[in-house]
């Protein structure tokens, strides 16, 4: 199956942070793998109809976080995930997260305040 | 004989851009129905772009002799046989517009698959190779062609300047540069071309076999102009190359000539003919593939 990611330019959340979320995501889940090549940012850019430098910015945040390299050559290819931890099953009640946030209709930014919500909870706790 | 090719010249041109026109149209309107609006429309702009290049071709291979022989009236212009090249860079800047004014997404949410795609995807390899043979066959006739000729470049000779005997036109490097120069240059802004049809954008809603389909008929069109002119360019200089020097030669040499001149003759006949082949097909889309692009 050919992955995809969409991005809403009528969001709140910058384009840019669209494109890089998603495609963290897609490296995160393991469905972008290692050595896998990007499309080049024109043709990204070409396709969503946003801006070359939208994209680029994009590319270069996630190389920053070493989830992908640019190279001249190869273009930009997935270096591999960065662990998430000792916890194996993180991955998986995330997955079951985004599944039971499907289901019940839930948008994305549904989610992720309910995760950051999640995250805030036991440092309130906490403090 | 200059002045009966000027003549027939573009009564053959009319004829030949009268059936590729038909035959691009009746292939736009074949199946339309079964695609979506947003990839009939991507179509229609393709077949309208692809329907200008042709007549913008047309007009150079029309205008370009009548042109060049008011300006040297006599001899043929030795920029005569660059004509086709010119004409195939014509049919080439109306292809690259057209996909520089390709459909954009427009909703507010759009999507992109992440598969890299390049040059090697929307190829046709068939007519790549048959492009890439007939420029080198291009450059080994105009080598040849050059160190057979006179030292003038425009005939052939045999013997000394009492006794032997000359023929032309003959492909030397006054006909032959420009027409080596003008193919390469066709060549190179083909690439540049393919690099347009790879880069432009997704048809918004198609599945990724449609935005396939579509990119390939996109690099079908360009390497079928440059064909068309490569071969048009190469097949009159063998064909006249052959003549001449079947004029002077008898024996083996005089029969090689012959087979010389036909085959030109027959690169130029499917130089035509190549104008005529159709593009890929685009196919109806498949429930539940996955979309190249966009939806609003």
């Amino acid at each position: 199956m050919t992955l995809q990611i969409q991005v809403d330019v009528g969001s709140a959340v910058p384009p840019y942070e669209q494109v890089r979320a998603q495609l963290a995501g897609h490296v995160a889940s393991g469905r972008l793998c290692a050595g896998d090549r990007l499309p080049t940012v024109r043709t990204l850019a070409a396709d969503l109809g946003i801006a070359v430098g939208t994209v680029t910015r994009a590319y270069r945040e996630l190389e920053s976080q070493g989830l992908v390299t640019s190279r001249r050559r190869t273009g930009t290819v997935v270096h591999g995930a960065v662990p998430s931890g000792s916890d194996p099953g993180l991955g998986a009640a995330a997955a079951a997260l985004g599944g039971r946030a499907r289901a019940a209709g839930l948008g994305d930014e549904r989610v992720v305040a309910l995760v950051r919500a999640a995250l805030l909870a036991p440092a309130t706790a906490g403090g | 004989m200059a002045a009966g090719l000027l003549v027939v010249v573009p009564l053959l041109l009319v004829a030949v851009v009268a059936v590729v026109v038909l035959v691009l149209l009746a292939g736009a309107t074949v199946g339309s129905a079964d695609l979506l609006e947003t990839t009939a429309r991507a179509r229609r702009h393709a077949v309208r772009g692809s329907v200008l290049a042709v007549v913008a071709a047309a007009v150079v291979a029309a205008v370009g002799p009548s042109a060049l022989a008011n300006l040297h009236k006599g001899a043929p212009h030795a920029a005569f046989a660059a004509i086709p090249a010119l004409a195939g860079l014509a049919h080439l800047a109306v292809l690259a517009l057209t996909e520089r004014t390709w459909p954009h997404p427009s909703g507010p949410v759009r999507s992109a698959r992440l598969a890299p795609r390049g040059l090697a995807c929307v190829t046709p390899p068939g007519l790549a190779r048959a492009l890439t043979a007939t420029a080198a066959a291009l450059t080994v006739t105009v080598v040849v062609a050059v160190v057979l000729a006179d030292p003038a470049g425009r005939s052939i000779s045999v013997g000394d300047r009492q006794h032997g005997s000359s023929a032309g036109p003959f492909p030397g490097l006054p006909y032959g540069l420009p027409a080596l120069v003008a193919v390469a240059v066709l060549l190179a802004a083909s690439v540049l071309v393919l690099r347009l049809v790879v880069a432009r954008p997704a048809v918004e809603g198609a599945d990724a076999a449609t935005d396939s389909a579509l990119r390939r008929a996109g690099a079908h069109r360009v390497l079928r102009g440059a064909l068309a002119a490569t071969l048009l360019t190469t097949g009159p200089l063998l064909f006249f190359a052959g003549t001449a020097a079947q004029g002077v030669h008898d024996g083996w040499v005089g029969a090689a000539a012959v087979v010389v001149a036909a085959a030109g003759a027959l690169a130029a006949l499917a130089g035509l003919l190549a104008l005529t082949l159709p593009a890929p097909r685009v196919p109806a889309p498949q429930p539940g593939a996955p979309l190249a692009v966009g939806r609003s």
